[in-house]
């Protein structure tokens, strides 16, 4: 079956493949509010744990850091399943770009 | 700068409910984000998106649900098997809180049902806005008497008058009445003279007729449909006719379905008020403004005040009354008080109205209370006891990681499956012996399905509370052991526990004491009240109710017809019979002021009563038929009605008594005597000869075969009357039944009393087993070293010896107060003895010191060797 990404999900699954090997939940919710766009912790938490159920994420228990008092952050990696997923999400995108006639981009 | 942590509790819930594989790095980027916001948004913010943070977290990926997925029900599981394994393991312990448990929730159960019966009484109605209208009666020196019935003239006087009467109703009770159908002819004493008002009042339900119309006509009647059964078996009754005294033919108008036990009417038909006639000889009709003879009820509109009408009848009343005499006052009692609010009321022929007593109500409720709480404090006290020897089971429970609420919850678990177990086994006896026990207690009240489930919510309720609140103390103790000391000394000693287990234990017996004593208190009341000579001779009397009719018909015939015989010494007849309640009358000694009015009671009999009934004559003669004037203006009045008239020599003195014919005679004054029961004083009372048909004859028989004479009375009423019904009573057996309520409650507390020192004394013996299994090393010790096996018996008894003496004074105050309140009820009182507290003390060690003796002998006899050898 084809697993359908929704938008949310398909910018945490971008920001884990950007942030590799450093993403966590802090991080990527960071990372979405520098974009300008704000939202909650648990949201990005949520969103982790529901891809991680899709197969499109992998978990593993990292390192810690005073500010978390000792507690260990859950890092995340994308998986083959992911990189699938988001590349067919990239070419489906680039192909309805290429189908836009000329002249309704004219002017931007 | 002052340092801001993330909010505690914020992270406590979510610590609550968070999962575990998620917390640490949940929280970790909580915290990270929290440290960052304080930077940039300060503490304010920072907090409050913490505090949402930690709330928007609750979702499906995040809570706890148990310990894993697959285990849960393997938890439970062990939760119940447990205490199940443990249960078993330690049949003795199980059995005896099983059983006395359900005992004790069995009495609860069946108070339970008694006390919804008497507090629901008169619900159906409700809502109706039904008020009864009660009279004062006063005479000029202030003496009151609250009566039930009103004048028959309030209703017509009062319907259409005030605004606020919606409707009003009156009823006039039937006598002993015949009724005949064809072949079937019985008596019925329960039925009411009532108009169609009535039914629209009261609405009880009719499986046919209308209740618009249904007593409207002269000659109807509505019966009941046990009634119909009676007298038309399956045929319909509607439009049959019923032959009402032989010489009245009423037309069946209405069947109702039966009148439910808790109503504090009792009937099982209804006349047409407008077919009462009055009787021949009644000095008074229905336009009468003062005949005492009726009840009264009415239904007030919803917004008018009961009490501002009151004051309207006061005032109605008022101005009816002649100068002279006091004017009677009213009490508009709502219906949902009359049934336990009557008790100071007199009625007229108590028969048809049930009174209920709250005093018995309290009294009930409080012994169930009692009862529960020996049954509680035995198994909270067992628990503890057992759960002492628990200590090693405990320890290794706690060092292998049973968390501490685990075991606490596990502790409860048990004692709350006990009780769940009684309260099955409770209802289990009781659904299967109600009907004995409704009998043995003359019960009027239906077990119903909807009464047993109206009481499984409160049950469980009930138990579940019962359950924790026992196993609470036990459970927190043990849970609080220290494993390494507990396992090491394999039990706790714990003073803590030792006097806990002291205070139940007195309580126990505080309350086991004060029943015994009430027992015996009671018991010797009533066997006082039955031994105390009346002022006349019951022995060898048959008591008759006869229908009036009859009465005039047959009596001088058949009392010809009885004296014949040698076996027969004297017939005389009555209209009230000696210990029911003899009407208020007004005496005024001829030529003193109206004012001088005094309250007697007064009673119609005919010649020979005296004689018949064995009174004693102080002064004077009796009535007798060579005096023609005593049939019409000659009275005897009792010793006391002349200390009220203020006689030296009352023979031969004028009086007016009520409004009979004017003046008469006093020619004989009888010796005191009890004409009613013994619970009042005797009162002024007076005799005249009859001027109407009487309702009850006696028959003085010669001491024998009372079998024997009782049917040669039958055999002559028959002759006489071809076979009319008759139904004979022993004078004697009619005077005890005025004592049924003290018998009967003597009767409840013994049987309570006796369940209650029960189950104390189950619980006792339960506990001394665990006692003397934590003293057995001791116990070997003291023999080896010489002890005798009385003193270490008495090792064992002292404590409770003593606890019986300190509950024994602990309650002495208490007893003292109740039981002399109780005892304040009657005109003829025993006083309080405190050696019947000694007696209850002394039977209560008795019966303790039996109950443990046999564990204790046990250790007590057996070879220390046997105890001391495996150190």
């Amino acid at each position: 079956m084809k697993k359908v990404l929704g938008e949310f999900e398909e910018l945490i699954l971008l920001l884990v493949a950007v942030q590799h090997d450093q993403a966590y939940g802090l991080s990527i919710k960071t990372a979405i509010e520098e974009m300008g766009r704000s939202v909650n912790l648990s949201n990005v938490h949520t969103t982790l744990y529901r891809l991680e159920e899709k197969g499109m994420v992998l978990s593993s228990m990292g390192d810690s850091s005073a500010t978390r008092g000792g507690r260990r952050k859950r890092h995340f990696i994308i998986t083959q399943s992911g990189k699938i997923a988001l590349k067919e999400s990239k070419e489906s995108r680039l192909m309805l770009w290429d189908s836009i006639p000329n002249l309704v981009m004219d002017g931007i | 700068m002052k340092k801001h942590d993330p909010p505690k509790f914020a992270d406590w819930i979510f610590k609550w409910y968070c999962r575990n594989g998620l917390r640490e790095s949940i929280l970790g980027d909580l915290h990270e984000q929290f440290y960052q916001d304080l930077e940039q948004k300060g503490s304010l913010r920072a907090k409050f998106i913490y505090w949402i943070t930690v709330l928007k977290f609750f979702n499906r990926f995040t809570i706890n649900r148990g310990n894993s997925n697959k285990n849960n029900h393997l938890i439970l599981k062990g939760y119940f098997q447990t205490p199940f394994r443990f249960l078993i393991k330690n049949k003795s312990y199980t059995l005896i809180n099983v059983v006395g448990l359900s005992i004790g929730l069995f009495g609860c159960l069946l108070i339970f049902y008694f006390l919804h019966h008497e507090l629901t009484f008169d619900r159906q109605h409700e809502g109706n806005n039904i008020y009864r209208i009660n009279t004062i009666y006063a005479d000029n020196s202030g003496n009151q008497t609250k009566m039930v019935n009103t004048p028959p003239m309030l209703v017509p006087g009062i319907r259409g008058v005030y605004p606020e009467v919606e409707k009003a109703t009156q009823l006039r009770y039937t006598l002993r009445t015949s009724l005949r159908n064809e072949n079937r002819v019985f008596y019925e004493d329960y039925g009411f003279y009532a108009d169609s008002s009535f039914l629209e009042i009261f609405e009880f339900p009719l499986v046919s007729g209308n209740r618009k119309n249904a007593l409207d006509e002269p000659n109807s009647i509505v019966i009941t449909s046990s009634l119909a059964k009676k007298y038309f078996g399956d045929q319909d009754p509607m439009g049959k006719n019923i032959i009402m005294n032989n010489d009245m033919s009423l037309r069946v108008t209405g069947v109702l379905k039966p009148i439910p036990s808790n109503s504090h009417l009792k009937f099982d038909f209804l006349v047409s008020f407008s077919t009462y006639v009055v009787p021949d000889g009644y000095a008074s009709d229905l336009t009468s403004w003062s005949w005492l003879g009726f009840i009264t009820y009415v239904q007030l509109s919803s917004e008018s005040d009961h009490l501002a009408f009151q004051k309207k009848l006061d005032d109605l009343f008022t101005s009816l009354s002649s100068p002279n005499s006091t004017p009677y006052k009213t009490i508009v009692q709502p219906l949902r008080d009359i049934y336990l609010g009557s008790t100071e009321l007199v009625d007229d022929l108590a028969s048809h109205i049930r009174m209920g007593s709250k005093y018995s109500i309290y009294s009930l409720a409080i012994i169930a209370l009692l009862i529960l709480f020996i049954a509680c404090f035995n198994l909270m006290n067992l628990t503890t006891a057992i759960g002492i020897t628990r200590a090693k089971e405990i320890g290794i429970k706690k060092i292998l990681g049973v968390e501490k609420h685990k075991l606490i919850t596990q502790l409860i678990l048990e004692s709350v499956l006990i009780t769940f177990l009684s309260a099955l086994l409770a209802y289990l006896i009781g659904i299967s012996i109600f009907p004995q026990v409704k009998e043995l207690l003359a019960w009027d009240l239906e077990l119903n399905g909807q009464l047993v489930l109206l009481s499984i919510p409160v049950v469980l309720i009930f138990i579940l509370l019962l359950g924790v609140f026992s196993g609470l103390y036990p459970s927190l103790l043990l849970a609080n052991l220290k494993a390494p000391t507990a396992i090491k000394q394999g039990r706790i000693s714990n003073s803590g526990s030792q006097r806990f287990s002291n205070g139940l234990i007195g309580f126990q017996f505080i309350i086991a004491v004060a029943l015994i004593a009430s027992t015996i208190t009671i018991h010797n009341q009533v066997q006082h009240l039955r031994s105390m000579s009346l002022g006349f001779q019951s022995e060898d009397v048959v008591a008759i109710k006869l229908l009036r009719q009859d009465m005039g018909r047959y009596f001088e015939k058949y009392k010809q017809r009885l004296l014949q015989n040698s076996q027969i010494q004297s017939v005389s007849r009555s209209e009230r019979i000696v210990g029911d309640p003899w009407p208020v009358n007004s005496i005024l000694v001829d030529g003193y002021d109206p004012s001088e009015y005094k309250q007697v009671t007064g009673n119609l009999v005919d010649y020979d009563f005296l004689e018949t009934i064995g009174i004693a004559l102080k002064n004077g003669r009796a009535f007798s038929k060579n005096f023609a004037a005593d049939s019409l203006n000659s009275i005897i009045i009792n010793e006391s009605c002349a200390t009220l008239l203020g006689l030296e020599d009352p023979v031969g003195t004028q009086v007016n008594f009520f409004s009979f014919n004017g003046p008469r005679t006093i020619i004989g004054v009888m010796e005191d005597f009890n004409f009613s029961s013994l619970h009042n004083e005797i009162g002024p009372a007076v005799v005249i000869l009859p001027f109407i048909d009487l309702e009850y004859l006696y028959v003085k028989v010669t001491p024998g075969s009372i079998s024997e004479r009782l049917d040669l009375i039958e055999d002559h009423w028959n002759e006489i009357t071809n076979d009319a019904p008759l139904e004979m009573q022993l004078m004697d057996d009619h005077l005890s039944r005025l004592y049924k309520s003290e018998e009967k409650l003597s009767f409840l507390i013994t049987g309570f009393s006796i369940l209650a020192v029960s189950l104390a004394c189950l619980g006792l013996y339960g506990l001394i087993a665990f006692v003397v299994n934590k003293k057995l090393k001791e116990v070997g010790i003291r023999k080896v070293l010489g002890a005798s096996v009385a003193s270490l018996l008495l090792l064992f008894s002292k404590r409770f010896i003593k606890l019986i003496t300190v509950s024994t004074i602990i309650a002495a105050p208490l007893i003292h107060q109740i039981l002399s309140i109780w005892l304040d009820n009657y005109a003829y009182r025993i006083e309080f003895r405190w050696g019947t507290l000694a007696i209850a003390a002394i039977l209560l060690t008795v019966i303790t010191l039996i109950t443990i003796s046999y564990q204790t002998l046990k250790t007590v006899l057996q070879n220390p060797v046997n105890v001391l050898r495996d150190e």
